[in-house]
């Protein structure tokens, strides 16, 4: 273990960060094991590669950012690429008594992996266009353009078919 | 949809206890290496998957100068190397069938790759197939692979695009481990573990074709998180279309190897009639059954108690697909467990002619199991209860 990370620092970094990167490798896998195997890749390479930080933030954003580029790895990986007509998968998404909920969720899922990642970084965690960008390590532009597509796709799915827009709209 | 809608889709997206632990434990042991699961997805759907996590180390390919004819690579991944008692028994009894010697009517060549069907190893449920390729002069790449044991194991990057069939109807299948083993510099040994997800029976006689028609090339992964550029990989006849792909694709070499053979397989089981009660998802179950071969086997949970309301809830739960799991932990011998996930498990729901209902689930071992010497076995849903069969008795069916 790094001499700057003691055990107890680490369980406050796990636990401060373990459910924002936990939504975002599911928002890829779309699969609790899968989705924790990857939290368990991040937060060791997290304590054992120790990189420094300039800030908490600087530190979020990494582990955002590695937590992105592993959930795509495995979706190339061998494992994955292996398991085999996963095309007759459903999603497998935790037990959520309120159907409505699960359907919101299901529709979200599958949205395309660019347009989910963004819009959770937007709309979830509050980054701004630029700095979302700066995470999915594209432009501030190109963010825009998949938040929009996004909408449009989950505005087109949801049945009740509202409006997306306003402040308190996607 | 309202921005306080799409949060709190995400706000019931939270890891349990359980997991925080899971991860946890899982990131300490291995001291920066990490842990493959040890749960596992359900199988819920025809075509559902899950591959193995075991690996073994393989050197040279030797058969046995025995009775009944073993490849060592074979014996050696399934345990029974040391134990030639064990591998006439799987011969004698029709589990294992070894293809190896007879080059010419179970071995292809095309685009001058070779594949090879060696041996398999089957039961009513499930096969074991073991095939090895020659890329000749072919470009292929070696890696590092770590095993369930934290070990270092070589392979070779190159993965075929594979179809398995029986009687012409496609078997759910997976390559063992998720990778290949390397023998030597253009020489490659594949294990794919096959049968249906929905436990079907396969039939007497049954035909198994093996179709593959493209190998690929990839590069090796030990980088932290790469974005690999190909790089030209064209072999002198420039038969092999080199390509750049983000990922870690080199080469793709398209061709058509086929092979069909009748497939042998041990009928032979065991059962194990239980009434074990035991508590699983929230809810009473009683386990009946325990139905195994040395290659695979199978548990049945039925209701125990419901009411009507938890017959609903359950019976929702399963049109959700969400909410059930395996409980099966493993099959216990002493000291040893073995866990029967290695390769296509099963996880059924259904009602019997009493009307209540019942989960079956099981899968395929990585090992060949000594029935002989099974004590019992674990399941956990939280805790993990252990089942002795120290008093309990078995009948054999064929």
């Amino acid at each position: 273990m790094d001499k700057r990370t003691s055990a107890k620092d680490f369980e406050e970094i796990y636990h401060k960060y373990k459910n924002t990167l936990y939504r975002i490798a599911f928002t890829y896998v779309k699969n609790q094991p899968d989705a924790e195997d990857i939290l368990q890749e991040v937060f060791t390479a997290r304590l054992y590669k120790a990189p420094v930080f300039q800030s908490e933030e600087h530190e979020k954003r990494w582990l955002i950012r590695v937590t992105v580029n592993y959930s795509k790895n495995y979706l190339k990986s061998f494992w994955h690429k292996n398991i085999g007509y996963m095309e007759d998968a459903r999603i497998e998404i935790p037990w959520e008594e309120d159907s409505s909920k699960r359907e919101l969720l299901e529709e979200v899922l599958s949205l395309p992996d660019k347009c989910k990642a963004a819009m959770y970084l937007h709309y979830y965690e509050g980054y701004t266009c630029k700095e979302t960008g700066q995470i999915l390590g594209c432009t501030e532009s190109a963010v825009k353009m998949r938040l929009k597509k996004g909408r449009e796709l989950l505005k087109n799915s949801l049945s009740d078919g509202g409006a997306l827009y306003g402040t308190e709209r996607l | 949809m309202e921005l306080k809608d799409y949060r709190e889709v995400y706000n019931s997206l939270v890891l349990s206890e359980e997991a925080d632990k899971r991860i946890l434990d899982g990131i300490n042991k291995k001291g920066g290496r990490t842990m493959k699961r040890k749960y596992y997805k359900p199988a819920w759907k025809a075509g559902r998957i899950v591959a193995a996590l075991a690996a073994v180390a393989v050197t040279g390919t030797a058969v046995y100068a025995a009775t009944q004819m073993w490849d060592s690579n074979v014996a050696r991944e399934t345990g029974v190397s040391d134990n030639p008692e064990i591998r006439d028994k799987m011969s004698e009894k029709g589990y294992s069938q070894y293809l190896g010697d007879d080059k010419t009517n179970y071995s292809v060549t095309d685009k001058d790759i070779t594949v090879s069907v060696i041996q398999t190893l089957a039961d009513r449920y499930c096969a074991d197939i073991y095939f090895e390729v020659d890329f000749g002069s072919k470009y292929i790449t070696s890696g590092k692979y770590l095993d369930f044991g934290g070990t270092e194991v070589e392979i070779a990057n190159v993965l075929p695009e594979i179809v398995l069939k029986c009687n012409g109807k496609v078997l759910d299948a997976a390559l063992l481990n998720g990778v290949s083993k390397i023998i030597n510099n253009h020489k490659a040994a594949y294990r794919y573990q096959a049968g249906y997800t929905d436990r079907e029976e396969i039939p007497e006689g049954a035909e198994i074709t093996m179709e593959i028609s493209a190998f690929t090339v990839y590069k090796d992964d030990k980088e932290f998180f790469a974005l690999y550029k190909a790089s030209e990989s064209e072999t002198e006849d420039g038969r092999m279309d080199a390509y750049e792909n983000w990922d870690r694709t080199l080469a793709t070499v398209q061709g058509n190897w086929m092979l069909e053979w009748k497939l042998s397989y041990g009928t032979e089981r065991r059962i194990y009639d239980l009434d074990y009660k035991t508590r699983a998802m929230d809810m009473d179950f009683k386990i009946k059954e325990l139905d195994i071969s040395p290659l695979s086997c199978s548990i049945l949970l039925e209701e125990d108690g419901w009411t009507a309301n938890e017959r609903r809830q359950f019976k929702k739960r399963h049109k959700n697909n969400a909410g059930i799991t395996f409980i099966l932990n493993g099959i216990t011998l002493g000291h040893q467990k073995f866990i029967p996930h290695d390769g296509v498990c099963h996880l059924n729901v259904g009602e019997n002619e009493d009307g209540k209902l019942f989960i079956r689930e099981g899968g395929q071992f990585g090992r060949i199991l000594d029935l002989e010497k099974v004590t019992g076995i674990s399941v956990s849903n939280g805790i993990v209860e252990y089942i002795s069969f120290k008093d309990i008795s078995y009948r054999t069916v064929k």
